[in-house]
């Protein structure tokens, strides 16, 4: 693992610009205290990475060429959690998988793997009660629903109900992230949205909610009543935008925005999603992608630089270098 | 009557089913139809009482022409009787599931007039949701005791799981509890389905686009505590039937006293939940542990220990076969650990090829090593201030509530209870 240096590298709060900050680490071969959005603040000397496409998807083939898919799919959903420091979390699992090798992503007693492990399994678990847990009600014949993840569930959630519902319109709302799901007949896109607030529900709409009440109500044994088990298995936190519960928890935004800078007078996270990088690229789509040295390859540093040269590109780390000497 | 009436009435009838789960089956969307199911099930809500809510379940009508005694549905019970008609409950259906309420439908049914005919409002039901619907999300039928052959294979073809409910664990409690049904009834509707199961298996390794028949499989749910049945009875046919008729679950129901009988519990007893629990968790360690049920029960102890679940008991009497070496012991061995199960046992035997585990990283992996440390060892090493015996692990695998019924631990107090100091380490020390 490379050496920890007083520097933060501040990227563009997208996949692709995190990636390109792992890039710059292994370039370099240093290792940063902080990984920051552009904007946050920092109080040590900060060194602002600019993204390009075709170096994030040189680490990300890397890691499949290199490690597994396994491994390159984590990294992709660690950035979707809501681990506090994620992106160092993912930095630090990149310079771990490539001392490990092949296993890296199976190797749950290190304290990093294990770390963005729990991450993830976070993210899919809440993703996976959220498929069950989303309320739609029926607005113009288009149907809406809040939610209130803590992580970025909704790409998770996309293709469940792009196929389940592959006839309707539809829109889920996370109004912790202010993105939103949108989806009509076979095209759906996941937006940022500032506020969405759902409609009193029409008559129609009101019958099925009513039934529904009746047969959540209903289908309860009294003699086994164990308000415990229900909060066990259904936290408290998903009951504010289910219909049948919504009655039990005061109305509201969730307690926990705060935690993530959304409180009403802060500003929106950057966060930009990236929509064109898929999960896992299919082996056609590698096909075209010139082989280029990726991190983690013999000489990758050097090679890297020498092409940059040759391509007429500022050489990055020497100029670098002697700049530090001058300071 | 309107709807909410029947729903009200329907449901109230249904809810003593226990099976609800949506599992099992794994199928896409399509153009121009509605819903999907996915293979490991989603649960949709939890109910007061904690059960988990994924289908809509509902009885088609509980105007039964049966008596059998422990079912609040039967004819000679006082009860306000309704049927939804096939239209409203498809209607029901599609309207829950467009807004997810629901992962499906669950439908069963009172015998009205007779099986056959009960069982064709069924079908009626099913085909509407499927073919004018276009319903692709899960359905689970229930198959009527003593209808047509012809009838459960064509309603198999449009459900996704089918069961028939053995009730009662045992012939004599069958004999006396429900007249008009006997074994025969209920093993054969379940031996067909089996049968027709395996069939389809056949056809579709020849062509892949048959028609499926049941893709989640069957399962089937005993009621608890209604009659004298002991744990091993029920343990050792709960095995037989996932041996014999290759089911996918069998469910337990604590038997919930709703009529006065003479015959059955009065109607001051408690629900048996916590031998419901055990049995689960004994059900678990059949389906995914690879125990039998002559491990857990045998006939000097035919009931499970309430302090006790049934892993933690197997394991503290077989104390010889442990403590098990983490970095070496066989899959199959160390899912027989307590605190350790499948999935930590899968990440075990994977994390310990990169190198040799220890306590720390057991913990990381997720392994509950309160339970577990009394069981392993990691590179010929017991967990560090631990000492293991039998009746200290015992007591450390008792709960908090099971602990406080127990006399107080005594023992005989040592002046050499700690480890001696080597005079040796005496004088390095002095020096130092």
């Amino acid at each position: 693992m490379f050496a920890l240096v007083d520097r933060a590298y501040l990227y563009d709060g997208s996949f692709e610009g995190l990636l390109c900050c792992v890039f710059e680490g292994f370039l370099r071969r240093e290792r940063p205290v902080q990984i920051l959005p552009a904007g946050e603040p920092t109080l040590y000397p900060a060194r602002e990475i600019t993204t390009r496409r075709e170096r994030a998807e040189r680490v990300l083939l890397g890691m499949e060429r290199k490690i597994s898919a396994e491994a390159a799919e984590l990294v992709q959903l660690g950035f979707l959690s809501c681990e506090p420091e994620r992106e160092r979390l993912i930095f630090d699992f990149v310079c771990h998988a490539f001392d490990v090798g092949r296993l890296a992503a199976d190797d749950r007693a290190s304290d990093i793997v294990s770390r963005l492990q729990k991450a993830v399994f976070h993210l899919e678990h809440e993703a996976h009660m959220l498929t069950g847990f989303v309320r739609f009600s029926e607005q113009n014949g288009t149907l809406a629903a809040v939610v209130s993840p803590k992580n970025h569930a909704l790409f998770l959630m996309r293709e469940h109900f792009c196929t389940r519902f592959g006839e309707e319109r539809f829109l889920i709302y996370d109004n912790v992230h202010r993105e939103a799901l949108v989806y009509q007949p076979y095209q759906s896109a996941i937006v940022p949205l500032e506020g969405f607030v759902l409609d009193a529900p029409d008559e129609n709409e009101l019958r099925y909610q009513t039934l529904w009440k009746r047969f959540y109500d209903t289908i309860a044994i009294e003699e086994r009543y164990n308000p415990r088990c229900r909060m066990n298995l259904c936290a408290k936190r998903y009951w504010r935008n289910m219909t049948e519960l919504k009655g039990e928890v005061p109305a509201g935004p969730p307690d926990y925005l705060a935690a993530y800078g959304l409180g009403e007078d802060r500003a929106r996270i950057p966060f930009a999603p990236s929509e064109k990088l898929p999960l896992r690229p299919a082996p056609w789509q590698r096909k075209g992608i010139p082989r280029m040295p990726y991190p983690g390859s013999r000489g990758f540093a050097q090679r890297t630089l020498e092409s940059e040269q040759q391509a007429g590109q500022r050489p990055g780390r020497i100029v670098e270098k002697s700049c530090e000497k001058l300071t | 009557m309107d709807v909410y009436e029947k729903l009200t009435i329907l449901t109230d009838a249904a809810k003593y089913d226990v099976a609800c789960t949506s599992s099992g089956s794994d199928r896409g969307g399509e153009k121009g139809g509605i819903g999907s199911a996915v293979s490991c099930g989603i649960c949709h809500s939890f109910a007061a009482d904690g059960r988990c809510i994924s289908l809509l379940k509902v009885l088609m009508s509980n105007a039964c022409v049966y008596d059998c005694k422990y079912c609040v549905n039967r004819r000679s019970n006082d009860t306000p009787r309704a049927s939804f008609t096939p239209q409203e409950l498809a209607d029901l259906t599609i309207q829950f599931y467009r807004r997810n309420y629901i992962e499906g439908l669950f439908l069963s049914s009172g015998v009205v007039k007779n099986p056959d005919y009960t069982c064709e409002q069924m079908i009626e039901v099913l085909s509407l949701l499927r073919f004018h619907y276009r319903f692709r999300g899960y359905i689970h039928a229930k198959a009527i005791p003593g209808a047509d052959s012809a009838l459960l294979m064509r309603l198999g073809m449009l459900a996704d799981r089918m069961s028939v409910n053995i009730e009662l664990p045992s012939e004599e409690g069958l004999k006396t509890l429900a007249p008009n049904k006997s074994k025969q009834s209920i093993l054969g509707p379940m031996g067909l389905i089996s049968g027709r199961i395996e069939e389809n298996g056949r056809e579709l390794v020849q062509y892949r686009h048959a028609p499926r028949f049941a893709p989640a499989g069957q399962s089937t749910q005993m009621i608890v505590g209604a009659t004298q049945d002991s744990d091993l009875q029920i343990l050792r046919l709960t095995q037989g039937l996932y041996r014999k008729y290759s089911l996918k679950r069998v469910f337990f129901s604590a038997y919930v006293p709703v009529v006065e009988h003479s015959l059955l519990p009065s109607k001051e007893t408690k629900p048996p939940l916590l031998r419901e629990h055990r049995l689960y968790q004994a059900d678990w360690l059949l389906r995914f542990y690879g125990f039998t049920a002559e491990e857990l029960l045998d006939e000097d102890n035919p009931s499970f220990n309430p302090l006790l679940d049934p892993k933690c008991c197997w394991a503290v009497s077989h104390m010889e076969q442990f403590p098990v070496e983490v970095n070496r012991a066989p899959y199959e061995m160390l899912l027989r650990v307590p605190g350790v199960g499948p999935r930590s046992a899968r990440r075990i035997v994977a994390a310990r090829r990169t190198g040799a585990l220890d306590f720390a990283g057991l913990k990381k992996i997720g392994v509950v090593l309160k339970r577990a440390q009394y069981f392993l060892t990691c590179s010929g090493k017991v967990m560090e201030g631990l000492k293991i015996t039998q009746d200290g692990a015992l007591r450390a695998l008792i709960s908090e509530q099971g602990r406080l019924s127990l006399p107080p631990e005594q023992q005989q107090l040592s002046l050499f209870d700690q480890s001696f100091v080597l005079k040796k380490e005496v004088i390095q020390c002095l020096h130092s």
